[in-house]
């Protein structure tokens, strides 16, 4: 194996967030009348006067819990000469020395040793460590401030200081270096802007002799020293407490400590930015100081430095709730559950059978359940009936008899994966989309597991006409008869995005601003790709536009703007041993779908549930990354194992999850539920997708829509591509294939698509088609209750109810005749909510 | 008698001879007219920047030559002044080409750019860069002009905010479309031909065999039907804005006043002949209907849906050129009068933006090339002064000549002139705000 070591870095909050404190190193832990008080750290070193210590205080209150008391402890200092500590449990070196600060909470106190030291070179003002710091916890270098695309007055800087000799470049050398006066720093014009002692655009950024003032004062006056060489390197920031469960009203100081290779640490809470994911549930302040406004689940996304950091906040929305009424069908249930527990949520009740059966036909095959199965599933007692369905759809029964949806199944799948790889005959021509289109579709009908499918595609070469992989690596023609091969950084994008759901394309121009890839990482992940040629079929002696993809070796890798020449290295990793590799890429495709790291398993798992669940566990699907926590980790994690567990069978991953009782629920929430999407206590009903919806009218109305180019009965799922000319399919959203972003595809709907569902000339057509439902029902001589029935079992899969029936019955007979009123009925339920939503 | 100031519709019994004397006539009184249109801007500044101004967007899909239209160099050499003579304007000083005479004649109604970069060379890139004032950015799709509207100002007498008549602007880049704002802000396309006498809205108008009374009863079975299902409706998420779409669906299809607004037989025949009978010419015609019908941005696409988009003349320039301006002259010229005469021009921004423009040099086949360092914007109405010519290029019309704008600083006029603000920040599903415009309003057309 081409593996060296594999560093996971992905997903750093699984190894915390079920943590309920964390405590420092050499936390002090007494016994106290409520609890224990335990203050954090209780030994330090400060090296250099701009560093800063923050103190955390906890006890536990009445159920156990820890409870901040950071805020309201007492603090002196013993050694005033040496430190001293403002009420906010912020300690300032002042001199060289011992220094001891007394913690008094109620009746406790606690001793704190800090080692001050204010020699040396790591005691100095640094650019990278202090300066840059500031800038973005001040917000000046966000990209609608100063790092916007031309800076704002004259002066830009990166985004978030990505770029640290061009930043001080920007600071101490243009305009002829007027943004700083060493020999009186407070006279600084970048002070006095700051702090609108001179108008500035962009207001007050911090007040005079407040800390960033002090260190942006302290550096001007030590002569504006630029980053150095030797910058020690950033490891990983921990935040503390990394997640905690609150009450409304409470508050909570943050502590951010950050790692350095060669093993250093340092307090850096008042350098670092903080900023909150749902601030209807938790803000925060720029000191660290988080109050808890609502419920639910948020969290303080941390900044330091081009690191990233969250501490998970959960505000419950009741103290205790009951769920033993809950059956556990799998280990689905039992996360949720838990989930569900932490939150003080209460799950909806269990779907009924018919809408349980239309369910699992929309979501794994996209059709509607043929009325003679709503039948037989109504008609049926076997209490196993609903897990006997599931086996049937995904063709799991074992018995080739039963499984008699496997052309459904991969059918749909194979439109997902189409979507996701954008498979477009624009891009590769008819025959090379077809060949892709065809290995799909075969791949999933034969059940191919998924991490083959992905290493296929990865390392895929050959004839783009023969072999469907190849058309993932091959590119838009330059001209009619000329394929080329997908550029590097596309593939690279393309890769980190579908397989491993991360969007890596801010990291083309600047580092990721909520996460830690940066330019290095981009393109050393593109410099896997290097190593393709493509040749006409000509050269192989055969006519036509096919196109033969090949290795040859690795070029260089070289990054914008410099021309620095980028290695083959995975996504926060490190390298890998490519030697004796003939196809780089197999190294790659080993990374990616290692079962130890999982990432692709979860990628593939997010992606799968949010599509049963209609919102992922991270949302978007694709936007995987540690500032961007899956609502429930545990989950998350259990899902990936699952997968991997099942060797990336995506039947059975699809199976576990539609027998869970969470999939389970019914779709309509409890009241207190209703705003609530992302903890799965009801099934979130969701618009059907262009495809499905037309091929549902079809076979509601009995008709056959006809595309250009297809023999009559293709079905809308059955297209290969989106080159079909079609009104309705563009408009309720089907996607160009464009972008490999799932967001392409939508269902948000909007004005057009319900003129054309309501008042289109596409339904009138359907119910009025002489071969279609409505002309069958009159010659076949069924009468209004019979007809009425057959029209709810095609379109809402289930029977009407007496009420809706009569209803039925009253427009028929309001109608000009019966055909109008059976038109009629039929286009208020495909126009109806129940129609159009997979609930 | 010329009706400038009036907000009344012109007397339907006024004679088409009338009509067309003002659009072709008016270059005679130019000389009183500057000091006239720029009383009138500045009385209408006061009215800008508010969300009651609309705007008209036309669109000349291809990349629209500047030389052969409102930038000719007629001192320049033949391979450069190319086959088109350069005429007065109603502005002294200030030429066009022998091939928008009326456009020459009304000069004095409208303002020119002749110093904008559009820093973008390629089809595609162009419609969506030119229609959100922003580079293409690999992460993020940026909303055009009127999804910003849409959104920012929302519907208006149950008309949809945003309408785009023709096919053409081109979606490979996503532009003209609301990008990250959600597709419920995209345009309302209508694809017919507004030229073809059987021309109709698709959906709007009923479908064959229904009549008003059964979309009555619809209406009321849809109501019946989903009454049962009530308990869905707490998904608000999945739902909410579906129903608000069937409402105004129902009645877009039902309210007399709506269906007026997209029928153009309602136009007397004068009236139609001044835009000229041409695709071009009853798109103006429409866009000036939905906007007084409560519409608040369209784009009219001028092309013919021809890939590249006809404009784009690499090839046998000036004979193309010959065919596809006068037509256009006239449509946007008739456009600008008409407006003026209802009074609806102070609170009507027109803009004419293309996708760059082309090279100075004619190539071997008679042609122009793309040219991105130069090229021409038109601006009029909103308190645009009139008559205004911005900046200028070199002798041969290849580079401004001192400062230049580029499509942020159009994006940031038409957003000051429409009254939203340039600090406005949205925030992509992914949690990046994201600025509405970088680029400064350009102060020649600001009153």
């Amino acid at each position: 194996m081409a593996r060296l070591r594999i560093v996971n870095r992905f997903f750093v909050w699984m190894a915390t967030v079920s943590q309920a404190i964390l405590l420092g190193t050499g936390a002090s832990i007494f016994g106290f009348d409520s609890g224990i008080i335990v203050v954090e750290p209780v030994e330090a070193t400060l090296s250099g006067r701009l560093e800063r210590l923050q103190l955390l205080v906890t006890t536990s209150d009445d159920r156990g819990e820890p409870i901040d008391r950071t805020h309201a402890a007492k603090y002196a200092s013993l050694t005033p000469e040496i430190a001293i500590i403002n009420d906010a449990g912020e300690v300032v070196p002042l001199s060289e020395g011992a220094a001891r600060i007394e913690v008094n909470y109620r009746d406790t106190s606690v001793i704190v040793s800090v080692n001050v030291v204010l020699q040396g070179e790591l005691a100095a003002a640094s650019f990278v460590d202090h300066v840059a710091p500031i800038l973005s916890k001040s917000g000046c270098n966000l990209g609608t401030c100063h790092a916007s695309q031309f800076g704002k007055g004259g002066f830009k800087l990166s985004v978030f200081g990505f770029e640290p000799y061009a930043d001080h470049a920007a600071i101490a050398r243009d305009l002829s270096q007027r943004r700083v006066t060493p020999l009186r720093a407070e006279d600084s014009l970048i002070l006095k802007k700051a702090t609108l002692q001179i108008g500035h655009g962009g207001d007050r950024r911090f007040e005079k002799n407040s800390y960033p003032y002090e260190v942006l004062r302290s550096w001007i006056a030590e002569g504006a020293a630029g980053p150095r060489l030797t910058e020690p390197e950033l490891t990983g920031l921990t935040i503390s407490p990394a997640t905690r469960r609150y009450r409304v009203n409470q508050q909570q100081q943050l502590r951010v400590v950050a790692h350095y290779r060669d093993g250093q640490t340092r307090d850096v809470t008042g350098r670092s930015r903080f900023d909150s994911l749902d601030d209807g549930v938790a803000t925060v302040i720029s000191t660290g100081k988080l109050s808890v406004v609502g419920r639910g689940l948020s969290a303080i996304m941390v900044r330091y430095r081009g690191q990233v950091g969250v501490g998970h906040v959960v505000s419950p929305f009741a103290d205790a709730v009951e769920l033993m009424d809950f059956p556990a069908a799998n280990f689905i249930d039992e996360k949720v559950r838990d989930q569900w527990q932490r939150l003080g949520l209460q799950p909806s009740q269990r779907c009924t059978d018919a809408e349980f059966l239309r369910r699992v036909f929309l979501d794994c095959l996209g059709t509607l359940p043929p009325p003679e199965q709503v039948r037989a599933f109504l008609g049926s007692n076997a209490p196993e009936k609903r897990e006997l369905l599931v086996d049937e759809i995904l063709g799991l029964t074992g018995d080739p008899a039963r499984d008699r949806y496997i052309t459904e199944y991969s059918t749909f799948w194979t439109l997902k994966f189409g979507d996701l790889l954008r498979n477009n005959r624009k891009t590769t021509g008819d025959s090379g989309m077809w060949a892709l289109h065809n290995w799909l579709k075969q791949s999933f009908r034969a059940n191919m597991p998924l991490d083959r499918l992905v290493r296929e595609l990865i390392t895929a070469q050959g004839s783009i006409f023969e072999n469907g992989p190849a058309n993932f690596v091959a590119s838009a023609p330059t001209s009619a008869d000329l394929v080329g091969v997908t550029s590097p950084t596309d593939l690279a994008e393309t890769t980190a995005q579908v397989f491993l759901g991360v969007r890596l394309q801010c990291a083309r121009c600047h580092n990721h601003p909520f996460e830690v890839y940066s330019q290095h990482d981009y393109y050393g992940l593109a410099a896997f790709f290097t190593g393709l040629e493509s040749k006409s079929s000509d050269a192989f002696g055969e006519l036509g536009f096919d196109a033969v993809i090949s290795l040859r070796p690795l070029e260089p890798m070289r990054m914008p703007p410099t021309g620095e020449v980028v290695p083959p290295k995975p996504l926060l990793a490190d390298r890998l041993d490519l030697t004796n590799m003939t196809d780089s890429r197999q190294a790659l495709a080993d990374w990616l779908l290692d079962p130890n790291s999982r990432l692709f398993a979860r990628c593939l798992g997010n992606r799968v549930w949010g599509d049963l669940m209609a919102v992922g566990l991270v949302e978007p699907v694709d936007d995987l990354r540690s500032t961007n926590p899956p609502t429930n980790p545990e989950l998350m994690e259990a899902l990936a194992a699952e997968f991997v567990e099942q060797k990336y069978d995506l039947r059975k991953l699809l199976r576990v999850i539609l027998n869970s009782q969470t999939y389970q629920r019914s779709a309509t929430p409890r009241p207190e539920n209703v705003d609530h999407t992302r903890f799965y206590t009801h099934y979130n009903a969701k618009r059907l997708s262009a495809e499905v919806l037309l091929d549902a009218i079809d076979s509601a109305c009995a008709t056959h829509e006809k595309f250009p180019g297809v023999p009559w009965g293709t079905r809308a799922l059955d297209l290969p591509d989106s080159n079909f000319e079609s009104y309705f399919l563009d408009t309720l959203g089907r996607p160009q294939r464009l972008t490999f972003c799932a967001c392409e595809r939508t269902a948000q709907p909007n004005l057009a698509q319900v003129l054309h569902l309501a008042n289109g000339d596409l339904l009138q057509r359907k119910l009025t088609d002489p071969l279609g439902r409505i002309e069958s029902l009159i010659q076949r001589g069924v009468d209004d209750q019979a007809a009425i029935q057959e029209l709810y079992l095609v379109t809402f899969s289930r029977p009407p109810v007496d009420d809706e029936l009569s209803e039925c019955l009253q427009i028929i007979k309001r109608s000009a005749n019966r055909r109008a009123g059976l038109e009629t009925v039929l286009w208020a339920l495909c126009n109806s909510r129940e129609f159009l939503l997979n609930h | 008698m010329l009706n400038l100031f009036t907000s009344r519709r012109p007397d339907p019994a006024t004679s088409r001879r009338h009509f067309l004397m003002q659009v072709g006539g008016l270059a005679g009184l130019g000389v009183t007219l500057p000091a006239m249109l720029h009383q009138q801007a500045v009385h209408g500044a006061d009215s800008t920047a508010q969300d009651n101004v609309n705007c008209i967007l036309v669109w000349t899909r291809g990349g629209t030559s500047h030389h052969d239209t409102l930038d000719p160099k007629p001192a320049a050499k033949a391979e450069i002044r190319g086959e088109f003579a350069a005429i007065d304007t109603a502005l002294p000083g200030v030429q066009f080409t022998d091939q928008v005479p009326l456009l020459a004649q009304h000069a004095d109604r409208f303002a020119v750019v002749r110093n904008l970069n559009s820093r973008n060379g390629a089809h595609g890139t162009a419609d969506a860069i030119m229609m959100s004032g922003w580079p293409i950015n690999p992460a993020a799709t940026y909303p055009c002009y009127g999804s910003v509207v849409a959104k920012e100002h929302g519907e208006r007498d149950n008309m949809p905010p945003f309408i785009q008549v023709g096919k053409d602007v081109d979606r490979q880049f996503f532009g003209g479309t609301a990008g990250y704002l959600g597709v419920g802000y995209n345009p309302f396309e209508i694809h017919a031909d507004p030229q073809d006498p059987k021309f109709s809205v698709r959906d709007l108008s009923l479908p064959n065999g229904v009549r008003m009374q059964d979309v009555e009863l619809r209406r009321e079975a849809l109501k019946a039907i989903d009454r049962f299902q009530r308990n869905l409706s707490r998904q608000p998420a999945a739902l909410g804005v579906l129903d608000r779409h069937y409402e105004n669906a129902f009645k877009l299809v039902t309210s007399p006043a709506t269906q007026q607004a997209f029928d153009l037989t309602r136009e007397n025949d004068q009236m139609r002949d001044a835009y000229g009978r041409t695709t071009f010419g009853q798109s103006c015609l429409l866009a000036r209907r939905l906007i007084e019908a409560g519409t608040r941005f369209v784009t009219v696409g001028c092309g013919e849906g021809q890939l590249g988009g006809p404009w784009d003349t690499h090839r046998d320039n000036f004979n193309i050129l010959r065919k596809l301006l006068p037509p256009f002259d006239r449509g946007l010229s008739t456009l600008l009068v008409d407006l003026q005469q209802r009074g609806l021009l102070e609170s009507t921004l027109v803009v004419w933006l293309t996708d760059f423009g082309r090279t100075p040099t004619i190539n071997q086949a008679a042609g122009r090339d793309h040219w991105a360092t130069a090229g021409i914007a038109v601006f009029a109405g909103a308190g645009t002064p009139a008559g205004t010519i911005v900046g200028a290029t070199d002798a041969t019309g290849g580079h401004s000549l001192g400062r230049e704008y580029y499509p942020s600083d159009i994006a940031a006029t038409i957003y000051t002139k429409l009254g939203i603000p340039l600090e406005t920040t949205h925030v992509m599903g992914n949690g990046r705000p994201m600025r509405l415009c970088e680029g400064s309003s350009i102060k020649e057309l600001m009153s």
